[in-house]
């Protein structure tokens, strides 16, 4: 399937790589991947209409193409379980980040289900200079960049590949019901990392993906958060 | 010039044809004969046994090395196969636009000071090379490169060479890689059916090359060297995926210390570097990936001259003890079982131990190799230990100078005599591990055993732990082939 190019044309219109949260996961659910659907409010009433029909609790987050640790200076706030808490969140993100960030684009914020709580894992892809584009699996928290427990492979993976990659990691056991705790349906991982695959075999445009964090449950994978950088210098034809 | 063939398929740009030419100019020949003889290319194929006609090409000279020379290639009154091109390299695009349109099949460009000199000029006469040649009826191997080695054809680059063919088709992107990977396996008894070196690849890449020996019937093992891919990596992968499938593929990365990921700011990006890649290349094609030139040539031993095993139960002939423990302890860390025989395997055995002897029944067993060497149990002993239901191939190890004092000058005849009476027995593969020692005889009759174990199809080698190593591998390799479904 092609890449939904309004969304890539619009970031190069503006001159930008880096795709918001809201675009990032637009491109990720037209090639099937499954995300946790994420809307830009721009008005306290339609922070809490999104919220709404998402279904509560809801996670807000300050949309700006200008500002990228989120969560610094107040612009995250996770747990919402009403439309007040909702609307009084919508507020309190924009006053700060106004406050924090003058003179920078803000272009709302963005509204999500607030997921209930799986296996954090993170799926990546980054072009090799010579193989072009890798994908990298590892379990999410401190461990991968502690340890570095990531396995990677390069595009086109086949479903060896995919089974491999994930069972390749030291923390793999987590994923199988350590201690007791519900183990994680590992097969969606696995088709979600062929699917980045599939996606990126033929895509020219995008220089990085990293799906942080994915949640693993017992009958699903989903994407909570996920960034798309795209090439600097893209020639249509190198 | 006749028009442009289009876009080639890509399995088909090197041909059996490419390795045994007809005829080779050499187009660059030096007038002075006696310099050509010694180093230069009419006289390499003098001396490498090529039987085609060979035409010097040299603007001045009438005869070199006795041969009619001509002032250039469309000068020549008949069809040329191959050509190698040895000028300095800024001729080198004029010559092969003249090799293109006399209709040269295939050109070698020997020359170097292209894109891997780094100068801008280099850049700009390998990007010209680059335009002449595609679309182009005519292939290029190179430039930079030492080209083609074919024992039957005789087309080759060093004399000293062996002219007898074997199984082992050779990929190395450079050519000092060539030349000694192919030395030091001649050198353990390994033949190859062809070799390339194919430089900066400006037209014919790895993957042409690996195309044609997955295909190719007389290469029934592949050997690559490569230090880097600068472009067609995604073709080269996915070849190569397809090509461990079909032969095994050893596989030898030099620099696997140089990063070539770049700068990233993702978490991917930043640690995704070259060697994690290269990894990641390893596990997907299941390559038998070796880190250096003495593994490399180890693991060809392997694979040509040990029958596969059914398993990973190693059944351990040699000296108890420490020696024993630690083998036990390698083999288990190289991913290989040492488990205990049977009963019946046991008792057998122990029959053959003579009273208060001390042989240990146990795997690794002693039976028949005692502290006085071999004796009259030993083949007895590989025919047990082989027979062992427990068992998929058996190692023994022979460590004459431990017990020199105790032997006579002809225990070289009696081993080999001995391990060749084993390997007509053997039905699962039977290693042999021979120390060399450091005694001149011992040194000696490492040679000799050697070579009349290699002849009876036997894999020799100097250390346990390089046995172990090669052996593993190559049973893993075989267990990757028989798990090969079509989805994979």
């Amino acid at each position: 399937m092609p890449t939904d190019q309004s969304i890539i044309n619009k970031a190069r219109t503006e001159g930008r790589v880096l795709l918001s949260e809201i675009e990032s996961k637009e491109l990720l659910t037209d090639v099937g991947i499954t995300v946790v659907q994420t809307r830009l409010a721009a008005s306290r009433e339609e922070a809490i209409s999104i919220a709404e029909k998402f279904g509560l609790p809801a996670v807000l987050k300050i949309a700006s193409p200008e500002i990228t640790h989120k969560s610094d200076a107040g612009g995250v706030k996770v747990g919402l379980r009403t439309a007040a808490q909702v609307g009084e969140a919508y507020d309190d993100i924009m006053t700060a980040a106004k406050k924090s960030y003058p003179g920078k684009v803000i272009s709302g914020v963005s509204v999500q289900k607030m997921c209930p709580a799986g296996i954090e894992v993170i799926m990546g892809m980054s072009r090799d200079a010579q193989f072009g584009p890798v994908l990298m699996f590892g379990l999410g928290g401190i461990l991968i960049e502690l340890l570095q427990d990531v396995s990677f492979r390069i595009v086109p993976l086949t479903k060896r590949d995919a089974r491999e990659m994930i069972r390749e990691i030291k923390s793999y056991p987590v994923l199988t019901g350590y201690r007791g705790r519900p183990a994680a349906d590992v097969s969606k991982l696995e088709d979600m990392l062929l699917k980045i695959s599939a996606f990126m075999e033929n895509e020219q445009e995008i220089q990085e993906l990293d799906l942080n964090p994915v949640f693993a449950y017992t009958d699903a994978a989903i994407a909570v958060d996920a960034r798309i950088i795209l090439r600097e210098k893209f020639k249509s034809h190198d | 010039m006749t028009e442009s063939p289009g876009k080639q398929s890509p399995e088909k740009r090197v041909t059996d044809a490419m390795f045994y030419p007809n005829s080779v100019a050499v187009i660059g020949a030096s007038s002075d004969s006696k310099k050509e003889r010694n180093s230069g290319w009419v006289g390499r194929l003098l001396g490498t046994g090529f039987e085609g006609k060979i035409y010097p090409i040299n603007p001045t000279a009438e005869e070199i090395c006795g041969l009619k020379a001509y002032p250039s290639i469309s000068s020549v009154p008949a069809e040329i196969d191959h050509a190698i091109v040895a000028l300095s390299a800024r001729i080198v695009p004029k010559v092969l636009e003249e090799c293109i349109n006399k209709g040269v099949k295939t050109v070698h460009v020997y020359t170097a000071g292209f894109a891997e000199s780094g100068t801008e000029e280099g850049m700009k006469l390998q990007a010209k090379l680059g335009r002449l040649i595609h679309g182009s009826k005519t292939r290029m191997i190179g430039p930079n490169c030492l080209g083609i080695y074919c024992p039957k054809s005789g087309l080759a680059m060093n004399r000293r060479f062996s002219r007898e063919s074997g199984p082992i088709g050779f990929l190395s992107q450079t050519g000092t890689g060539l030349m000694q990977l192919v030395s030091e396996a001649n050198s353990r008894g390994l033949r190859f059916s062809k070799a390339v070196s194919f430089g900066n690849a400006v037209d014919l890449d790895a993957p042409d090359f690996l195309d044609y020996f997955a295909s190719d019937e007389e290469t029934k093992l592949i050997l690559v060297y490569v230090e880097g891919i600068g472009k067609n990596g995604r073709r080269f992968f996915q070849t190569l995926r397809e090509c461990n499938k079909v032969k095994p593929v050893v596989f030898l990365k030099g620099g696997m210390s140089e990063s070539g990921a770049g700068v990233a700011s993702s978490h991917t990006g930043s640690l995704a570097g070259s060697r994690q890649v290269w990894q990641a290349l390893f596990r997907q094609t299941k390559v038998v990936a070796v880190q250096s030139f003495e593994e490399a040539i180890e693991q060809m031993v392997a694979f040509v001259h040990m029958a596969p095993a059914a398993g990973k139960r190693v059944g351990i002939i040699g000296r108890g003890g420490g020696i024993g423990v630690t083998t036990t302890d390698i083999c288990e860390r190289e991913g290989l079982a040492v488990p205990g025989f049977t009963t019946e395997t046991r008792e057998k055995l122990g029959k053959l131990t003579p009273p208060g002897g001390g042989s240990m029944v146990r795997n690794p067993v002693e039976v028949g190799l005692g502290k006085f060497g071999i004796s009259e149990h030993y083949v007895e002993t590989i025919g047990l230990v082989d027979a062992d239901p427990n068992i998929d191939l058996t190692i023994t190890f022979l460590d004459p100078e431990q017990y020199l004092e105790h032997i006579k000058d002809d225990w070289v005849e009696g081993a080999k005599k001995s391990l060749i009476e084993a390997s007509k027995q053997v039905k699962k593969p039977l290693i042999v591990v021979f120390k060399p020692g450091t005694s001149a005889i011992v040194f000696e009759w490492t040679r000799q055993l050697q070579s009349a174990c290699q002849k009876a199809g036997l894999p020799v080698y100097k250390s346990l732990e390089t046995a172990i190593k090669a052996a593993s591998k190559h049973i893993e390799y075989n267990e990757f082939k028989s798990s090969i479904s079509c989805n994979d």
